[in-house]
């Protein structure tokens, strides 16, 4: 599936994008992750409780983050798997400076292996929505609480 | 008995149905052993990945498992086997029981756990731990052929299995393609079909340590094939491995193979010393039950401008999956020896490039490779009959072979066959000048009402050895004990999982033999009771299992001819068998009496074997040939794109007919699955190769009321080939419908210009297409 | 098809209910018709370790006439709402809608309440609430709250029940006199659940529609109510080309779903046409032709 979008936030591209690398931001931004812990650089393991109304699975996996260009672009690589199958996806982040701020444009594919894929799969690219939507509907709330400090 | 009432010909009710309805049937879930355990088995969530490394200790910790095992238990398992058909040259790669090293669809089975309960085992399947390295996949044929495609299996670096061509006829294509006035060209795709038998499959195993035998239950077609292959495979003797059919809940060809888990199962009831049972879950057989069809094609037809084809060419990539199952490369090489249809064409070339995906198998699904045949053949006579202007009913007359026997382009010999007449009796019943002049009406109101047929022929009762290139299995067996007491027992080497011939043998025996039809029974599916036979698929069942039959059951009457002569104190040529009973000139003896006598065996002629039974081993020396057209009639919703089947009318000519009323339901079972097809059906992968079609709330299987009234009419040609005049049936319904839908509703949207669609016809289907034609349209202005 | 292990309870009350979903939280999910429930227990896609059965609540069940309302009771199946006599009477769109529902079993089995909750995008219940502008009734450990329909169907697979709260009732008033009604839809040909649906509500004045309320479900995330179909057609005319063109934009504003079965041109298309097929079948059958 794919997964475009975009998110507007308050704060300046200087000041939010330290906040996408910093592991107990994403912590906090990713739905339902309880584990986020330094492996090796860019590299963290991960435990999340992703899931759609009562379908909920664990996915124990990584997120990776890599091809850092400060304040500019990044990319996010997450992988996981649970009970319910295999899900992972990545996406390059970039950063655009605008008169109220920040507009985050990402673009990235995702893919999910398993149960979820045989019997969900006319829910996946909505589900994948969300989860951006969420993630960066955090994110706003996050560097809106720091701004605000 | 009175000799009087013929059963042959008459609709009896089905022995078999009472125990079936009263659920008293014994079907491999049924199957209760003292001390049984259960299988899961664990299938990769990848279409193609490296196992590096699989850890089962918290499995085998679990409580209640016994057992947890890998490919590298089962290394020493023979491959699953491929049955040489055609075509002649195939790369065939291993298909391994557990995967070794690496998955190539998902699905594949990785492990197994063996535990005291169902529940158990489930649970400990998820304490399996596998470190899959995901691969690029190929899941499309055309991918796998891509620059730079992953490859599937080590050494066959193009992932093509085979590559072969079929060109023949009088007329070269070149030639052909000259003399033509036209060359009309189209992209057809069939499909991928899951067959969704009823009953999913299941394998029961049992090893007696005292007698070092296994049992092996499974639902299957094709027992006795099952028990030499799994035996190969296993490298134990045929002697010591017994393999049971019980009732089987219907195949549709899906179950004519041999499957991975009838090999583990066996393997694990020898390593365990437990029975086991693995019953394989609805979403299970979505992924690794095989697919049928999937096929696509561009076929190019060489016309001349008053309708006559003098070629076909087609181009055709078969998509096979990641492994071969028993027949996965003859179902294409089986379409071009079909790919004359039901005419005279003076060329035909097929050339088929079998792919190996990262998908589950295709393999035979009713009408295997012969509906992918009528379609091609039957959408380009209508393609040519729009591009002409003529009606198609008119095309198709024109090709029609005009004598028989007619050897076509590609080889075969069709025996017998009034194509015109059942398209005539189709044109009559249906009232299809009518329907044109009521259709004129329609379109003159802007609804969109179509009109489609189908004449079709089809290639079934597999058949004679010299007929198949490589491989033989073309014929069937069947005994005919006759007890003390004057009742029978029928042993068939065919395997009925729903086709109802403990019914239509019982008939023929009893009407032979003139007994009532409950003194015959019909046994089948037990390789210790019953000899070896090659089993139920390919519409053979009575066609060459049941001239099997006929001929044990002569070889029965002559010799009790012989003992009754001696009794009677006459020769044999003066006793006459009538209505049960032999008739001398000086007196008479009732078959039950000869029956006895033969087993008392007191002053028996010189010569004579006590006993009475006979055994046939028969091999036809033609296939069969049935014929039909079938005609459809639909209305296309335009806003909504739905269609609705006003009319379908099938006349099918299957030779001579035991039991009519088996024949109308497996015309009307043919059909539905023909539509299913057509209109419904669609085995979905996305490019990752993720079965996304993966239960039946996303697979649509025809539902009663998403289907019509069928009609059905028959003519009636005696197949020359063999003393029943039977030609087989099972799968004619399905070939002839599926084409007929789809010309019809392509007529219904010909007033927009609409020339084509692929299956299934969805209403997204047809809605887009019908605004991609109004645009065009404006376009042109 | 074996789900994971669970622990079955069924509570003989609505607080004793209410407190096993406080004390086990999202480790627990209610059970009425199951047939929501059941197919993702066997797929192991759900792993409760609690299922509560709500079935011995009597009053759950209960279809009852009040005044100008309706109650129906959470634990009804389709079945009873749909040959419920005072349904039929009183607000027929609900009886419609119910019939459109599966099959002969799922709607002896499933529930109005389970439907509602587990707020399927293609289910038929939600867009017959919306139309019908009913209110849901939540008990939790707070008390009952009342959530109009526009703001209980809130996200893919979410309404807004609250963990810890179970819906007891749907209460609907008798719609607006003159009313025609209808629901139609297009259903996905293996599950049965509507590609499209609309289910249309409408008050008559004479030969123009006084009062319009929609709901259209299968088409996006959630069922919604169109807006500016409901607009466009109060106050207009009742002929066809006039009705066809105020339902054109029943999926603006909305993001179409697309899945295997169908795109999203062709599903937006969809919600106008079965929209306008609604209100054409309420006006002709309110008028006392075809039914």
């Amino acid at each position: 599936m794919k997964i475009t979008g975009s998110a507007d936030l308050a704060p300046a591209p200087e000041d939010v994008f330290p906040r996408l690398l910093d592991p107990a931001v994403l912590i906090r931004c990713i739905p339902g992750c309880e584990k986020m812990e330094l492996v090796s650089e860019g590299v963290y393991s991960t435990l999340v409780r992703a899931g759609v109304g009562p379908v909920k699975g664990e996915f124990v996996g990584e997120v990776t983050l890599s091809d850092v260009v400060d304040r500019e672009s990044y990319r996010m690589a997450v992988a996981g798997k649970s009970a319910v199958g295999h899900a992972n996806g990545a996406a390059t982040i970039k950063l655009e400076a605008t008169e109220s701020g920040t507009r985050i444009h990402y673009a990235g594919d995702a893919q999910v292996a398993g149960l979820i894929a045989s019997v969900g799969s006319r829910l996946l690219q909505s589900v994948a929505n969300k989860i951006a939507r969420d993630f960066f509907k955090s994110l706003a709330v996050e560097v809106a609480a720091e701004s605000s400090t | 008995m009175s000799g009087d009432t013929s059963y042959i010909g008459k609709p009896v009710r089905r022995k078999e149905d009472r125990r079936m309805i009263q659920g008293l049937a014994t079907y491999v879930e049924d199957v209760d052993l003292p001390g049984l355990h259960h299988v899961a088995i664990l299938r990769s969530p990848f279409a193609h990945a490296r196992i590096d490394g699989i850890r089962r200790e918290a499995a085998l910790a679990f409580e209640g498992v016994v057992d947890v095992i890998t490919g590298e238990d089962t290394t020493h398992i023979g491959t699953v086997p491929r049955s040489t058909v055609l075509p002649e040259e195939v790369n065939s790669p291993r298909t391994p029981v557990l995967a070794e090293g690496k998955v190539r669809f998902a699905g594949e089975p990785v492990a197994a756990v063996v535990a005291t309960s169902k529940e158990a085992a489930r649970d400990a399947l998820e304490l399996v731990e596998v470190d899959y390295d995901p691969l690029p996949v190929a899941s499309e044929p055309e991918a796998a052929l891509a620059d730079g495609a992953p490859v599937l299996h080590e050494g066959i670096d193009d992932n093509l299995a085979f590559d072969w061509t079929l060109a023949g006829g009088e007329l070269t294509w070149g030639d052909a393609r000259e003399r033509a006035d036209r060359v009309i060209e189209q992209r057809l795709v069939h499909q991928r079909l899951a067959p969704i038998a009823m009953e999913p499959r299941g394998v029961v195993a049992r090893f007696d340590p005292g007698t070092e035998e296994t049992t092996l239950w499974t639902s299957t077609q094709i027992p006795h094939f099952v028990r030499t292959f799994v035996a190969i495979m296993l490298s134990i003797p045929e002697t010591k491995l017994r393999v049971i059919a019980p009732d089987v809940g219907g195949g549709f060809g899906s179950k004519l193979n041999v499957y991975r888990e009838e090999a583990l199962l066996c393997f694990l009831a020898r390593r365990t010393g437990k029975p086991v049972k693995w019953i394989e879950r609805r979403s299970e057989n979505f992924q690794s039950t095989i697919h049928g069809r999937g096929q696509t094609g561009d076929v190019q037809v060489a016309v001349t401008s008053d309708g006559k084809i003098l070629g076909i060419h087609y181009d055709v990539l078969a998509d096979l999956g990641a492994y071969h199952q028993l027949l996965t490369p003859a179902m294409p090489a089986i379409t071009g020896l079909m790919l004359s249809g039901a005419y005279a064409i003076p060329h035909i070339t097929i050339h088929v490039r079998g792919v190996f995906t990262n998908r589950m198998s295709t393999d035979a699904y009713r009408g295997a490779g012969r509906p992918e045949a009528t379609y091609v053949v039957e959408r380009v006579a209508d393609l040519v009959a729009a591009e002409l202007d003529m009606d198609p009913v008119e095309l198709r007359q024109r090709n029609f072979p005009s004598e028989f026997p007619y050897e076509t382009a590609t080889g075969l010999t069709y025996d017998s066959g009034d194509y015109v007449k059942a398209l005539n009796k189709a044109i009559e019943v249906g009232e299809y000048a009518g329907l044109r002049a009521q259709q004129a009406e329609a379109r003159a109101e802007g609804r969109l009402v179509g009109i489609g047929l189908s004449s079709y022929v089809e290639i079934c009762a597999l058949g004679p050895s010299s007929a198949m290139p490589s491989g033989g299995f073309g014929w069937d067996s069947a005994t005919v004990q006759v007890h003390p007491t004057g009742s029978v027992s029928v042993l068939t080497g065919v395997s009925p999982h729903g086709q109802g011939q403990e019914t239509s043998f019982a008939q023929i025996a009893a009407d032979k033999l003139g007994l009532d039809l409950d003194q015959v029974e019909v046994k089948h599916g037990d390789t210790h009771a019953v000899q070896y036979g090659v089993g139920t698929f390919g519409s053979r069942g009575i066609a060459v299992g049941g001239v099997a039959l006929y001929r044990a059951l002569e070889q029965v009457i002559d010799k009790a001819t012989r003992l009754a002569a001696a009794l009677l104190e006459t020769e044999a040529d003066q006793v006459r068998f009538e209505g049960g009973v032999f008739h001398g000139p000086d007196g008479a003896l009732a078959f039950g009496e000869v029956a006895f006598a033969a087993h008392v065996a007191k002053d028996l002629p010189p010569g004579f074997e006590p006993g009475l039974r006979a055994t046939a081993f028969y091999e036809p020396e033609n296939f069969t040939f049935p014929f039909g057209t079938h005609l459809c009639v639909v209305e296309v919703d335009p806003e909504l794109g739905t269609i609705d089947i006003q009319r379908f009318l099938a006349v099918d000519d299957c030779g001579k007919v035991v039991n009519p009323m088996l024949v109308d339901g497996q015309i009307h079972g043919g059909i539905a699955q023909g539509l299913g097809q057509a209109l419904l059906e669609r085995v979905v992968y996305d490019d990752a190769g993720q079965l996304l079609t993966g239960t039946l709330m996303d697979y649509a299987v025809p539902k009663a009321h998403q289907l019509p009234r069928f009609q059905t009419e028959r003519t009636e040609t005696p197949s020359p080939v063999n003393p029943l005049g039977a030609k087989g049936v099972g799968e004619a319904g399905t070939i002839g419908a599926t084409p007929a839908v789809v010309n019809a509703v392509v007529d219904a949207l010909r007033p927009l210009g609409v020339r084509h669609l692929d299956m299934p016809l969805t209403p997204d289907r047809i809605w887009t297409a019908i605004q991609a034609a109004e645009r065009s349209k404006v376009g042109a202005r | 098809m074996i789900p994971t292990s669970f622990d079955y309870v069924a509570p003989e009350s609505l607080d004793e209910a209410v407190a096993l979903l406080q004390k086990h939280g999202d480790d627990a999910k209610v059970l009425t018709g199951g047939q929501s429930l059941i197919p993702l227990l066997r797929l192991r896609l759900a792993r409760p370790g609690v299922v509560v059965d709500l079935r011995k609540l009597s009053d759950l069940g209960r279809i009852e006439s009040a005044g100008e309302a309706l109650e129906i009771g959470a634990a009804a199946t389709h079945a009873e709402v749909m040959n419920s006599a005072a349904a039929l009477e009183k607000c027929p769109l609900l009886s419609e809608t119910a019939g459109e529902i599966g099959d002969v079993q799922v709607r002896n089995t499933g529930t109005i309440g389970g439907s509602l909750v587990h707020a399927d995008p293609a289910a038929d219940w939600p867009a017959a609430m919306l139309a019908l502008g009913a209110t849901m009734v939540l008990s939790g450990p707070q008390g009952e709250r009342a959530v109009a329909a526009e703001d209980f169907f809130v996200g893919l697979l979410e309404s807004a029940a609250q963990p810890g709260e179970i819906l007891t009732g749907i209460r609907v008033t008798v719609p607006r006199q003159p009313a025609a009604r209808a629901y139609r839809k297009l259903a996905q040909s293996a599950s049965g659940f509507a590609l499209a649906g609309a289910a249309v509500q409408l008050a008559l004045d004479g030969d123009t529609i006084a009062e319009a309320r929609i709901g259209i479900t299968g088409v996006a995330e959630h069922a919604y109510r169109p807006r500016e179909v409901e607009a466009a057609l109060t106050g207009g005319a009742l002929d066809a080309s006039s009705v066809e063109t105020a339902c054109a934009s029943a999926a603006e504003g909305v993001e179409v779903l697309e899945d295997i079965h169908a795109g999203a041109a062709y599903r937006g298309h969809l919600a106008s046409v079965l929209t306008k097929r609604a209100v054409l079948a309420a006006i002709e059958r309110a008028h006392g032709h075809a039914s």
